[in-house]
């Protein structure tokens, strides 16, 4: 939920920034498209500051950036022996300084204090936490989690922007709302091109924020955490890893709902059987092979 | 901004009546924010002779210059007329040098610039462009009329500012932004990019463009940064490349890699040790004779200093008409050459209304004005002006425009100028803004940044409003 978060929390700055960029006070259509980013349906309003308060903290069509960040912080309590304690805290005074009121006197500062903090923790999971089992739970959600949000991102927006391909301002903000656009520069000099971004975003092997580098990630920390190769998990993680393996950028650019369709056929298949395998105890107990404790908890010490 | 007393003009009754709403220590709370937000970010410039450190946050000013769609468009139309005609003449000069052997200015003025570089005559610059960065600073008078103050053709700096201060504005004020139709002025990098590769095309279908810096004691350091991260080129400093039969490489890990186009940043002198000072540690030996061969561009080119020398900027009017036949759209402020003889006993008899600046200088050094003067000071550039006429030019004190400032929890009016970049390329584009420096001491005229200056956003709107037909 905290990659969830730091996803609005992007494409709502970004967003609102381009808003303020156009000659026009922006209609019905481009909070509608940023809803549909945010995979809501359609406003009632065409406010920017209504819909900044249905995103920031209403939520009254979908999780807002203030509820994403609770429902972190009620996932992390959940898990918290396993967690370092910095790491439980920054989610928690996070928690509590988005409950705070006035908000709105400083959004941007609202939304850079919730991505430096997502940040943080991204820092405390990889330099604090063991690297064992919890901590490869705790990357599987986030990196499957970035995965769909970049995957729907980059499509809707190809989509949108299929009128204009040559908007570079508009292409632009699709990087930043990644948070890739200095990447996307360190690698390219030259226009910023549909194509280019797409493909940077979708199927880079490097970039941390793309969806292909995620899905790698997920399925890394799966293989670390189940060693069964035949494992139905592991087997849908390697459908998507191939993918965007044998993926074309020009490809993927000119029909992206497609690839959209076929990302979503492993996707969703994959949600279930990570739920299946790993979070209901009665299938864990029994997938724990004979002669290795045959599922029998361990009495605690008194 | 106000016609009367608590009478805003059109283009900012919204301006006011928001400030108005959000009272005076809510503004400055949002001023608090904005001035942390450049500080964090790292936008500072540096001080020379300050001995307290050379870093400072550039002030910023939340209180927007707003500039309407018809002020803008005589404004645009009269920028690219002089950047072509600078261009132009620039060409000439070092080319056929058509308007001095017809003597429609005088020849001396030109030859006599320090900054008219021999080296490059007869050589065809790519494109014909010389100046492919141009700043051009304007004031607007008491009458509302915009003025220019001088041209910056050589490594004009400021842009990044201008993209800075919008981004601020934007987070800062997001409510008073959202009421106006402000031209977006993130294009820039996008624009600068497309014509610096522009200039290579035909060497190379994906050219390497690189940005010289000085390296991280010059004061527009930031700028260079940011400019290279935006546009997504190399960022290096002199001793990252190295000139090889008449082409330029940079050192990388993986080996020497060619480059194409050089924005540098870097002043002409310091280029290249061969051509210029030989104690030059910041430039790249042998980088001009690689240009001059066409293993390399260089944008902006040699030799511009000539065009912004201040003696040539008093005749370019006249350029303007010989160049293109048109009148200028944008007049100049009255300009004396101290290097005539009439024009520099008019100066000497009148030094206490004047204000006198050398004709190659900038930043605010160097300049005396005569009103805020001493007797002493006056005598000091009496006889450095009797001494070196031709370095000299002087010009009436201009009554600038004000803009109130926040000071504090109270508005002040100071005095500011506008500086506004144009890109020559395959077209002349100018970027719908600039950078509006303002004069935050109390009185003073001097708008630059080593002297006590800061800025604000400016808007350009772009559609006809309420405020068109006003002088915003």
């Amino acid at each position: 939920m905290l990659e969830r978060s730091y996803h609005l929390a992007r494409i709502l700055e970004v967003h609102v920034a381009l808003s303020l960029d156009r000659r026009d006070e922006p209609g019905a259509g481009f909070w509608n498209a940023l809803l549909e980013l945010a995979g809501w349906p359609p406003p009632g309003s065409v406010d920017r500051r209504e819909q900044a308060t249905e995103l920031v903290v209403a939520g009254s069509a979908g999780p807002s950036v203030r509820r994403s960040v609770a429902a972190a912080r009620t996932a992390a309590q959940a898990v918290r022996p396993s967690l370092p304690s910095e790491l439980y805290e920054a989610v928690n005074a996070l928690h509590w300084r988005l409950q705070e009121d006035g908000w709105d006197s400083d959004l941007h500062g609202y939304l850079m204090d919730v991505q430096m903090t997502v940040h943080l923790v991204d820092a405390l999971l990889e330099d604090a936490m063991s690297h064992d089992e919890a901590r490869d739970f705790v990357r599987l959600g986030k990196f499957l989690e970035r995965a769909d949000n970049v995957v729907a991102l980059v499509v809707r927006k190809s989509v949108e922007l299929a009128e204009a391909p040559e908007d570079a301002l508009e292409w632009t903000a699709v990087l930043k709302c990644c948070f890739s656009f200095e990447s996307y520069r360190a690698r390219y000099s030259a226009p910023v091109t549909p194509e280019q971004v797409v493909g940077f975003l979708l199927l880079d092997p490097d970039l941390p924020r793309s969806a292909r580098f995620a899905v790698n990630a997920a399925q890394e920390s799966v293989r670390r955490i189940d060693e069964r190769a035949g494992s139905r998990p592991r087997r849908l993680l390697a459908g998507l890893h191939n993918l965007f393996e044998n993926a074309d950028a020009a490809q993927v650019a000119r029909r992206p709902r497609e690839f959209e369709v076929d990302f979503r056929a492993l996707r969703q298949p994959l949600e279930e059987a990570l739920a299946a395998t790993y979070f209901r105890p009665s299938r864990v107990a029994s997938a724990v092979p004979a002669g290795e404790g045959g599922g029998r908890v361990p009495q605690q010490q008194q | 901004m106000f016609a009367g007393p608590a009478q805003p003009r059109a283009a900012y009754r919204r301006i006011y009546e928001r400030l108005s709403q959000l009272g005076a220590p809510e503004l400055a709370r949002r001023h608090q924010v904005a001035m942390g937000m450049l500080r964090n970010h790292g936008i500072t410039f540096a001080v020379y002779p300050d001995e307290q450190g050379i870093e400072k946050v550039f002030p910023f000013d939340v209180i927007p210059r707003v500039i309407s769609a018809r002020a803008w468009r005589r404004l645009e139309a009269g920028l690219r007329q002089r950047v072509q005609t600078l261009n132009h003449f620039l060409e000439d000069i070092y080319g056929r040098k058509r308007i001095l052997r017809q003597r429609a200015i005088p020849p001396e003025v030109v030859l006599s610039s320090p900054q008219y570089m021999r080296e490059m005559d007869g050589f065809p610059v790519p494109q014909g462009i010389h100046c492919h960065i141009a700043g051009i600073d304007l004031v607007r008078d008491q009458r509302g009329d915009f003025l220019v103050l001088e041209d910056n053709l050589r490594t004009p700096s400021g842009v990044s500012y201008v993209l800075a201060n919008r981004q601020v504005m934007k987070r800062v004020l997001p409510d008073l932004f959202a009421g106006y139709p402000v031209r977006p002025v993130e294009g820039y990098t996008h624009l600068l990019l497309r014509n610096l590769r522009w200039l290579a095309a035909r060497e190379a279908a994906e050219p390497t463009v690189v940005l010289l810096t000085p390296g991280i004691h010059n004061s527009a350091y930031y700028e260079h940064l940011y400019l290279a991260r935006q546009m997504g080129i190399e960022l290096v400093e002199g001793t990252d490349l190295l000139v090889d039969r008449d082409q330029v490489f940079m050192r990388t890990t993986r080996g020497l890699r060619r480059v194409h186009v050089i924005y540098r940043r870097v002043d002409d002198e310091w280029l290249d040790p061969v051509f210029g000072r030989p104690d030059s540690i910041v430039g790249v030996p042998g980088l001009v004779a690689a240009y001059r061969a066409g293993g390399v561009v260089l944008a902006n080119g040699i030799g511009n200093g000539v065009a912004d020398d201040k003696a040539v900027y008093s005749l370019i009017p006249t350029l303007i008409k010989y160049y293109l036949g048109e009148d200028p759209i944008l007049p100049n402020v009255p300009t004396y050459l101290c290097a005539l003889d009439d024009q520099r006993r008019h100066v000497l008899a009148h030094l206490e209304q004047m204000v006198v600046k050398t004709v190659d200088g900038s930043g605010g050094y160097g300049m005396l004005i005569g009103p805020e003067s001493s007797r002493r000071q006056q005598e000091a550039f009496r006889r450095q002006i009797e001494a070196h006429p031709r370095a000299f030019i002087a010009q009436p004190v201009v009554s600038l425009s004000v803009q109130p400032v926040l000071d504090g929890s109270r508005l002040r009016p100071c005095h500011q100028d506008l500086r506004p970049f144009v890109l020559s390329g395959p077209d002349v584009d100018v970027i719908p803004g600039g950078l509006t420096r303002v004069a935050l001491k109390a009185g003073s005229l001097v708008v630059n940044s080593s002297q006590g200056g800061g800025s604000r956003d400016t808007w350009v709107l772009g559609a006809l409003g309420s405020g068109d037909s006003e002088v915003a």
